[in-house]
């Protein structure tokens, strides 16, 4: 794959504001925000967000890569082979290959397990017939 | 403030100090680090939760509204001079598209071979 600093420098200055920023006003009753409230998986979402960088020629690549580097916390290896999995027997040749090269250097397992754990002891306590306290 | 109040709080000097060769304190209750670490992790999970939109990756799962607003911020921002962004595709038609596709190629994939029956189960 050709280095390019430029389009690097580009991805990672955009997920930084994305997570730190992200933009308000988006039109929430348009026809692609509807499809995008009904997606069910970020597998979904990346299809979407493909669909309208390509009509409208756009780096399809580009634009799915800013958005799973500003994931917080990071995509997994799982996760991102997971993903990877699903677009690449549909022909989102690109899209997959950079998931799996964004795999290679993604952390081996989800983070935030800790929060996930205490979030966890609260649904069950919240259950019914959960234990107390 | 210099002075102790309690009876089995530590000898102090009137400044409040400790004083040398003094009786120790009671100390820290047992469990309070570890209470005021849950705790603090119970605060962060709440502003997580809250502010789900920044967890981007559980927020597509759980909330795909708040994750929407985020992925969308790619796209008025290039297509400023483009009004028509939202409305050059048919989302709803992509979305189905796709999980036909993939319920196609769940429904083709080779399915895992069937487990042997265990006649007997017990070693010898």
């Amino acid at each position: 794959m050709v280095a390019d600093p430029d389009r690097h420098r580009r991805i990672h200055a955009a997920a930084k504001e994305l997570r730190e920023a992200p933009r308000a006003g988006f039109d929430d009753d348009s026809a692609l925000g509807e499809a995008f409230r009904a997606a069910q998986g970020v597998e979904e979402i990346i299809a979407l967000l493909v669909a309208s960088c390509r009509a409208h020629g756009r780096d399809e690549v580009e634009a799915v890569e800013i958005v799973v580097r500003a994931f917080v916390p990071p995509a997994s290896r799982e996760e991102l082979t997971d993903w990877h999995d699903v677009l690449a027997p549909l022909g989102y040749g690109k899209v997959s290959l950079m998931l799996r090269r964004l795999a290679q250097s993604a952390p081996s397992r989800p983070a935030m397990s800790v929060l996930h754990r205490i979030m966890a002891n609260r649904r069950a306590r919240a259950a019914p017939g959960g234990r107390a306290g | 403030m210099g002075d102790t109040s309690d009876g089995n709080t530590s000898e102090r000097d009137r400044g409040g100090r400790f004083v040398n060769g003094g009786k120790p304190g009671p100390g820290r209750p047992v469990g309070a680090r570890s209470r005021l670490g849950q705790a603090f992790l119970e605060d962060l999970a709440d502003t997580w939760r809250v502010h789900g939109i920044t967890a981007l990756r559980r927020a597509a799962v759980e909330d795909p509204a708040g994750f929407v607003r985020v992925v969308a911020g790619l796209l008025p921002r290039q297509a400023q001079v483009d009004v028509d962004v939202t409305h050059g595709i048919d989302g709803m038609a992509v979305l189905t598209s796709f999980r036909e596709a993939v319920a196609l190629l769940q429904a083709d994939a080779p399915q895992p071979p069937a487990k042997a029956k265990v006649i007997d189960g017990r070693r010898p």
